[in-house]
Parts: structure tokens; sequence; C-alpha cells
């Protein structure tokens, strides 16, 4: 497979805070990798950083940040706004706050048609209409004309999907397009989601906390915790086979299934405490694993390498001193 | 999940007694209207009909699950309870006090047995107030305890939910999620209430965040005996807090069951649509029964029944004439005309299923 995103070794810091620490990973074409992990684990930061648009105060270092052979870690502002919504497409989280309150939906819809593909106001208008028809919303022409408070939650979810693809993106971000709405909606909108990116061919960096979602929508699957790809494989692998004891004590936790003494299993311990000054491995003071095989000196001492689990197809890559097999061994 | 049921034995209420007893929360034909604010010159007045005629009764030491998505008037129907909200029409009887029509001092009374858990518990702290201010507000609003044992009563509090006194001094805005939601559950706990409401708990938190305060509300249910009303768009969540479960679909209630025969034997189109889409979706075995849409406006529900636009399974008479709330088998109540077919076709699934067994 081609690659058509392709991201190495990308680090965004704050002053001294390292938010986010050698991440690296890379989009196919055509393919849907899903960053998986708990609120500030830096998944958003991670994709944000690719459109540059980050809070004030950062700072992004990467060896390669590529799209299609474009270097985005170079490109410059005006590049940087062509990209934006032109190449990568984005969709967020709280859709209705994302739509201008004061504008049509028909307006905010032909913007990018008549910035990104030069469009006459006419020639947008009717294309707008025929977007908003291809994402499933009843009585295009009326909707062109309502404001996002007339909108619900997924109407207006589905409002940002045709202003992303009007821009006919070659990657489209999707952060968390589905949790702030009902469940009911949500399978719709995910089916949405799916099915535009087979028809177009595109790629798609889908953010999400939430495992069973991206089981229905991922090719791949990264785990981030505290600012590191602590997991990398294919949504089955990773699903079914998870190696790290985080990823595995994650799909514990959100089948939300109480054990025989009638409580529910939590990882202990807290993900903000994560981000101290050792140089061990990030999860070890949470983890039963380390424990269990008594190596919790090694693990807080040395960082793990995110390298090819033993036994395992070449591009499951998992970032555990448990998963090494001579640590194993000599302990 | 023992010293769960142990407690509950000697409580729990033979079928001759539960008429004889009468229940914490009791529930009978809540209406709430919102108007909505005119449109130019048009004379009608139109309104939100988020609660239409709902009745349930939760038995005291009892949990009730509240499912539905969003606007089908699981937060009205909590502040009604609470006495938040003036009903259009309708009694809520909370352990005894008839809440249409309380004195001042009932209500204060009220608000000492019925406390509530907000979904969003940052906005539910004043982030200028320090967490003992904030819940020191509670105890002095109540005249309880000096100004000297308010504070260790603060402290065991904290305890109570697994927070040290550290946080006693600290802002809601310098604490995580999780540890703000065991504040708002400790500041409710501070009254002794005999019941809890929940409105999405855990909606706004992390999965492993959420199994922590899950636990935390079922071990003080126990400890202290609560009526708890859980109100979640989450299956599992409710499976996981409730003893019986009440689905609510605009302003009706569409399906009340008990918790196992509701999971395992749901007979509501809506209900097993929500199955579906929730994780539990492959070990629930009923038929799959997509909802087709998004929930039409509470201002103008659908003539018939109010799910029959959504419905893979409506016919002529869904859209016409509005079904009761039936008890179809024992405490289990459905609104639909069709849920003959929906079980009939649980029922030849299931013998396909069976079939394809033997095989």
């Amino acid at each position: 497979m081609t690659e058509l995103l392709q991201v190495e070794n990308l680090s965004v810091s704050f002053g001294a805070a390292k938010v986010l620490d050698d991440i690296s990973f890379s989009v196919g074409a055509g393919e849907a990798v899903a960053l998986v992990g708990e609120s500030g684990s830096g998944k958003t930061l991670t994709a944000m950083s690719l459109i540059r648009l980050l809070p004030r105060g950062a700072e992004v270092q990467a060896t390669l940040l590529k799209l299609n052979g474009l270097d985005l870690h170079h490109a410059s502002e005006k590049t940087m706004n062509s990209v934006r919504g032109s190449k990568i497409g984005v969709l967020f989280q709280q859709p209705k706050r994302m739509l201008d309150p004061t504008s049509t939906v028909g307006r905010q819809l032909a913007e990018p048609l008549r910035m990104g593909r030069g469009m006459s106001r006419s020639g947008a208008r009717h294309a707008s209409i025929e977007l908003l028809r291809d994402v499933g919303i009843p009585e295009p022409e009326r909707r062109a004309r309502s404001y996002a408070h007339e909108l619900s939650g997924g109407m207006a979810q589905r409002v940002m999907i045709a202003i992303a693809l009007a821009g006919q993106p070659e990657l489209l971000i999707a952060d968390e397009p589905t949790t702030a709405l009902d469940v009911t909606v949500e399978a719709q909108i995910l089916k949405l989601i799916t099915s535009k990116k087979r028809e177009l061919g595109m790629s798609l960096l889908f953010i999400s906390h939430d495992l069973k979602v991206v089981a229905d929508v991922a090719d791949r699957i990264a785990v981030m915790y505290a600012g590191r790809i602590i997991e990398l494989g294919s949504a089955a692998e990773i699903l079914t086979e998870p190696k790290h004891p985080y990823t595995r004590a994650l799909i514990e936790c959100s089948l939300l299934r109480p054990s025989e003494t009638g409580e529910l299993y939590a990882i202990p311990g807290s993900g903000h405490s994560a981000r101290g000054p050792s140089h061990g491995c990030r999860f070890q003071s949470r983890c039963r694993i380390s424990a269990e095989l008594h190596i919790e000196q090694h693990c807080a001492s040395d960082e793990p390498p995110l390298i090819p689990v033993l036994g395992r197809s070449p591009t499951h890559l998992c970032r555990c001193w448990a998963a090494v097999p001579d640590l194993q061994e000599s302990a | 999940m023992n010293a769960v049921a142990a407690a509950e034995v000697p409580t729990l209420p033979t079928p001759s007694a539960r008429s004889s007893t009468p229940p914490m929360i009791l529930v009978e034909d809540a209406v709430k209207y919102f108007p909505v604010p005119r449109k130019g010159l048009s004379r009608q007045r139109s309104y939100v009909h988020a609660v239409d005629g709902v009745s349930l009764s939760i038995e005291a030491g009892q949990s009730l699950g509240l499912v539905g998505e969003s606007g089908s008037g699981k937060s009205t129907l909590a502040r009604i309870i609470l006495g938040l909200l003036r009903m259009t029409s309708g009694t809520v009887v909370v352990d005894g006090i008839d809440t249409t029509k309380m004195s001042g001092s009932q209500h204060k009374n009220l608000c000492r047995t019925a406390q509530l858990v907000f979904q969003d518990p940052h906005a539910a702290l004043d982030p200028r107030m320090t967490l003992a201010e904030c819940m020191a507000a509670v105890l002095s609003q109540h005249k309880i305890g000096s100004k000297q044992n308010r504070r260790q009563l603060i402290i065991d509090a904290f305890n109570e939910v697994g927070l040290d006194a550290s946080f006693l001094d600290r802002h809601a805005g310098a604490c995580s999620g999780g540890q703000v939601q065991r504040v708002v559950i400790a500041r409710a706990l501070l009254l002794d209430p005999k019941v809890l409401i929940c409105d999405e708990p855990t909606s706004a938190l992390d999965a492993s965040v959420q199994a922590n305060i899950l636990n935390l509300l079922t071990r003080l249910r126990s400890d202290h005996n609560l009526t708890m009303l859980m109100i979640s768009h989450d299956l599992r969540v409710i499976r996981f807090t409730s003893d019986r479960v009440a689905v609510l679909y605009l302003g009706q209630l569409v399906e009340v069951a008990d918790r196992d025969e509701l999971f395992e034997h749901a007979l509501h189109p809506y209900t097993l649509a929500l199955l579906d889409a929730s994780a539990t979706a492959h070990d629930h075995d009923g038929p799959q029964l997509t909802a087709y849409g998004e929930p039409p406006s509470p201002v103008s529900p659908p003539p018939g029944c109010r799910y029959n636009t959504r419905c893979p399974l409506a016919v002529d008479q869904c859209r016409t004439e509005a079904p009761q709330l039936t008890l179809v088998a024992p405490a289990h109540e459905v609104r639909c005309h069709r849920w003959e077919e929906v079980a009939r076709l649980r029922n030849t699934r299931m013998s396909i299923d069976e079939g394809a067994e033997h095989d």
C-alpha cells in the first residue's frame, strides 16, 4: 500500500512539558487508522499538529511530516491554508459549535467550493445542495437556508461531513465525530463516514476513546498513553489479541462487565500521575503485568522501545518489556 | 454484589406487601410542557412536550434505570421529582411529600431526602470556591454542625468517596473529571439522603474512571441503603447499576421491566434498536430492528405511536392510533401495537439459531 501520510518522530512540547513524544505512524491511501486513548493522551494534539492548528506556545519537532509528497512540517503558512480543507478535511466532536451561528448552512458549504475549487456563486449553490443530499439530509434546498441552531446534532454532523467533503480531501481527520450524538444516530454517522471513505478513496484518521466505535471503522489502530504510542497494529490484532497491558486493561474496563465479586474492573491509579520525571515505562505504576513478572525495577528505570511483537505479524508493534522475550527469561 | 443482596433481602417486598408499603418515589401521570417563544405575529403558541404522561414508582432501596436519547425527557423527569420544576399536571410523591403542594419547609426536607449527581461535575461546582467551601455551603444552608466540626464532616465525606484531606483547599479546576465527580457525590451524600438521582454521572468520564465511579456508587448504595434513579443513555451503565429499567422515548415510557427481563426479552422496537446500537449488541439475541432517521421534534410529536417514524415494523394502525402501556408479562409493560410480532420474530430467530446448532 502506498503511504499517503507519513509521520516520523513527531514531538510537541509546551515549554518544558513534552506532551507528545516521538510519535511515528503512517496512513496508507484509502486506509482508516484510529488513534485511541483516554483524555489527555495526545490523540487530538497529534492530529492537529498535522494541519498546524495548535494552541499558542506549542513547539513542534519532527523528522518527517509528509502528505503525499508535500512536506507539512516546513510548508509556509500560505500552503498550509490551502492544505486545510482541500487536502485534509476535519470533523470535530461538537459539530454545532464548529458551525458559524451567524451564517446559513448553504453559505458555509459554498465557501470551500468557491475558495478551494474556484466555483461561481451559482455553481457553488447547486453543488452545495447536491452535497447535502449526498450526506443524507432530507429537503436539502430548505436545509441550505437554515442556521446551525436549527439543526439537530446528527444533522449538524452530516453538514460538517458535507463541508469536509466539499474540498475533496485526500485525508479526513475525524476527531471523536460521534461522541456528542445519540447511540442510534451514532451508528448512522459512522456508516456514512465509512461509505464516503470507500466511495471517494479517502484516507481516514479517526480519533476516539471508544473502542467499540473504532472496531466498526478502523483498519489499523494506534493506542496512545501519556503522549506515546504504546501499541500499533491491525484492528483485529489490537482488539482481539492485545499485547500491551494498558490496551488489555482499557478493553476490559470498557466492557463494563462485573466480576464475580460484583465489581467492575478499573485500572488502578490515575493517568495524570503518568507524566512524572521518570525515565521508565509511563504505565509502570499502574501495570499489573510488571508486578506479576517482578520486572518493576527494569520497567521503572528504562523505557521499552516500540518494537514488533514476537510471534505476531511484523506490523504489530508494542512498547512493553513484558513483550520482549529476553527479559522474561532473565527475570 | 453479595453484600447488596444481603442488605436487600429483608426489605424486598413480596407481591402482597408491595401494595401495603408506599413506594419511595411515586410519579403519576406527570406532564411537563415548555412554551416555545412565539414566532412573529402568530397567535398560536406551541409547546415542547418534554414529559407527557409518565407514571412510575420506585420502591425503597430499589434502583431504577431510566434510558433514552437526548430530548426524551430524562433530565426533565429528574428535575420534576426533585421539585426543581413545576409540572403542568400530575402528582409526584417522594417519601410521603407531595411535591406539587409542598410548603417551604417541606421543600427543604425534600432536599435532604433526595439529592442529585450531575452529568458535568465541573459545571456543578463553583470554580472560584475551594472544594471545602463548596461542601460547607450545603451544611450552612441546612444549619448542620458548627464551624469547627463542619470541616471534620467534610473530611469524613471525602474519605468515603476515596479522596483525602489534601483536596479540601483545592479548586475544582485543579482536579480531574473523576476527582470532581467524587466531590459532587460526596456533596450529595452530606445531607444523608434516602434518594440519589444520578443524571448521566459518568458520560463525561474516561472508560477507566467510569468503572471507578460506578463501583463507588454501587458501594454507597448498599452502605446507605439508597433508593436510586440512574439516568443514562448507555445501556451498559444501566445494566450494571439498576434493578428495574424504564425506557423513555419523546416524553413517554415505551417499556418498563426488571433488568434481566428487559435485557433478555425486550419487546419494544425502540428498546431493541438501543440494544442493537449499544456495545451489548453482540450478546443480545433479539431481532435486529435498527431505527431509521433521527428522533422527531418534541414540539410536534408524530400522531399515533411516537416511534412510528423510525420503526421498521410500523403499520397504518401505528400512524393513527396511540398505543397504551400494556402488561405483557409479570412486571413487564410495553407501549406497542406490534409487540406480539416482535415476540414472534424473537421466537423464530431463536428456533433458527437452535436449528443451526443441531446441524
